[in-house]
């Protein structure tokens, strides 16, 4: 019986493993954070310190790891939480003095028509500078559901992986946040959606 | 014929005009919902003889409708049912008066007003009386129509006239209603505006030599310290403004982060109570009135991840503040005026960003991820819920409910319904 049962999640496993291999080979796969469950979440309550294992354990100098915008869920808003310190000081138009990133990876410019008259409701593309960011994740925090609409996430970059094989990262992950999404799931940047 | 249930409730509706304070709606029929929160503004409806339980199936729906995607919730007055609405197809605002029987389509006011929707498109309740509707639009122009027929009687554009600044994600704001004039925040070149309701001609005006911006909040009536106010609430924290003159009684400066929602309350007559979102906590300051100075002092200051409601205005009930925290996902809270959560629904129930308001001893409230809405008898000791029903279809169900002769108007993203919840 045992013996059996022993077999059976033996071969289940190895079906496992030869499914993520297979999609992996097709590039069908992408390592993401879920950010729901990254401890970041809760940064804020007492006793929750900032994580910066996804920047810290991977083998990777700078890490493999970045942030990632999916422009067709962005919400193009003009005060992004992820792109300005929301707790810093107000101008008299009514926006952040500071931004957010820590390594100034996020840029920002205006999409569509521009409204003179309502300035605040105008669109703003942000781009994740890729050789600036290295995966600290405070904006993904900053962007999460429900006021955010969720478009940043943190993402192992295929380009910048070594495909070690045994990610450090993952290891590591006191959460075990860092999950494998399906290619169609996983959030995508450059897949920009008509502006009005 | 008059059932005794129609008799209950006209009893209330009665309990409620005895209630109402001086000057406040005086026009509206005591059972209707003729804005925002309802007739006194307090979100509490003084309707009796409401169901404390329901049929398996839920609450009988009346009528449903579909709308366009939002959050604009209803005002219920004389038979008629207002509310916001837009046409993607036509880039047109519009203001929706139904049949409150069966929600049919009386009339309609339409504009063209180009919306980027962002967290969707409609918000915010109009004020009604028996004569105009009064409705504040995304870009800030404020609308009075004919109740009957829906044409527009006088318009003011806040942007023009005052100098407004059209909010982030546009109006959050719904217009305040007395007796004889209508309160708007418009920020600019004024804090707030009284509105003659005839005309639109400004009474008095708050002036602004801090250059604040109009929020998301709404201007809600108090009296504290034996002085009846507006309060308001902006990113640079509460105020106060005389009802006589529109004079700046005090402000106290309390920083808010990107929009504050939520709009100020009057626990008592000397303590106010503000909360927002994206981190920035709540404040619960004392107003004193010496000699006509108002002074605030702060009571406690709640930072980020204590309690907070990022939406919805909490409802003051046996001196207890009641509402949908952000704490833990959105657990109804009874909030202490000394700011301790007496209970919360942790492990019962939580309701995401959903709704909520009072009626004959019992909280409405709405799970705002999924539109199923919950009964909670409304006490100071403990969560017990009386009864739940999936009525919407989630997610976003935040727009706020209105009540009337036991009849409820409320909506998730695309949908409006009337459902009844007569006992």
């Amino acid at each position: 019986m045992s013996r059996n049962v022993t077999r059976r999640v033996a071969v289940t496993a190895l079906a496992s493993g030869a499914v993520f291999l297979i999609r992996k080979a097709h590039g069908q796969v992408v390592w993401q954070v879920n950010a729901s469950r990254c401890v970041n979440s809760r940064l804020g309550e007492v006793g929750v310190e900032a994580c910066n294992l996804c920047t810290s354990s991977c083998v990777v100098a700078l890490s493999a790891v970045r942030a990632v915008n999916e422009y067709s869920k962005c919400g193009r808003c003009n005060i992004c939480p992820a792109y300005f310190n929301i707790a810093s000081a107000v101008d008299e138009k009514g926006l952040p003095s500071e931004k957010l990133c820590p390594r100034d990876a996020i840029a920002r410019k205006p999409i569509g028509k521009q409204d003179p008259e309502d300035p605040a409701n105008n669109f703003y593309e942000y781009v994740i500078d890729e050789e600036k960011c290295d995966g600290c994740g405070r904006c993904v925090m900053k962007c999460k559901e429900p006021l955010g609409l969720g478009s940043i996430t943190l993402q192992v970059r295929y380009n910048r992986c070594l495909n070690c094989n045994r990610c450090a990262i993952s290891t590591d992950c006191p959460k075990d946040a860092l999950e494998q999404v399906p290619l169609p799931e996983a959030l995508k940047p450059g897949e920009a959606r008509p502006t009005v | 014929m008059v059932s005794r249930r129609e008799l209950l409730i006209g009893a209330g509706a009665v309990a409620a005009g005895a209630l109402r304070p001086a000057g406040l709606s005086g026009a509206a029929v005591a059972a209707d919902w003729p804005q925002f929160r309802g007739p006194l503004r307090d979100n509490v409806s003084r309707e009796t003889g409401l169901a404390r339980k329901w049929a398996a199936g839920g609450p009988k729906v009346l009528w449903s409708v579909p709308v366009a995607q939002g959050y604009a919730g209803a005002a219920i007055v004389a038979g008629r049912v207002y509310h916001h609405d837009y046409d993607e197809a036509k880039n047109e605002w519009c203001v929706n008066c139904r049949n409150f029987a069966d929600g049919k389509l009386i009339w309609q006011f339409r504009e063209a007003r180009e919306i980027r929707p962002n967290h969707a498109i409609t918000r915010t309740v109009p004020a009604v009386d028996a004569r105009f509707v009064f409705s504040l639009d995304p870009k800030a122009v404020l609308h009075c129509l004919d109740a009957k027929t829906g044409k527009q009687v006088w318009r003011s554009s806040l942007v023009t006239d005052f100098k407004a600044t059209i909010p982030p994600w546009y109006n959050g704001q719904c217009p305040l209603m007395e007796s004889d004039r209508l309160i708007i925040a418009t920020g600019g070149a004024a804090i707030l505006v009284a509105l003659d309701k005839a005309t639109g001609k400004p009474i008095w005006q708050t002036p602004n030599p801090g250059r604040l911006l109009m929020s998301h909040a709404s201007v809600m009536p108090a009296t504290l310290g034996g002085v009846k106010q507006y309060l308001y609430g902006t990113l640079k924290g509460p105020l106060g403004v005389s009802a006589a003159d529109g004079k700046l009684l005090w402000e106290y400066p309390r920083k808010f982060n990107v929009a504050v929602a939520p709009s100020p309350i009057a626990v008592d007559n000397e303590r106010v109570f503000m909360t927002g979102s994206y981190d920035a906590g709540s404040v619960m300051i004392r107003v004193r009135n010496a000699g006509g100075a108002f002074r605030p002092e702060l009571i406690f200051d709640f930072a980020k991840n204590e309690w907070n409601s990022e939406v919805h205005t909490p409802i003051v009930y046996k001196g207890m503040m009641f509402a949908v925290g952000k704490k833990k996902r959105g657990l109804f809270t009874c909030l202490s005026p000394e700011g301790k959560e007496v209970w919360t629904s942790e492990g019962k129930a939580t309701f995401g960003l959903g709704g909520f308001f009072m009626a004959d001893g019992m909280f409405f409230v709405m799970d705002g991820d999924s539109g199923k809405l919950h009964l909670i008898e409304a006490s100071t000791t403990g969560y017990r819920e009386l009864a739940a029903a999936q009525v919407l279809a989630g997610q976003e169900v935040w727009g706020p409910m209105a009540l009337s002769g036991g009849r409820l108007v409320l909506r998730d993203l695309t949908k409006m319904i009337c459902i009844d919840v007569r006992g």
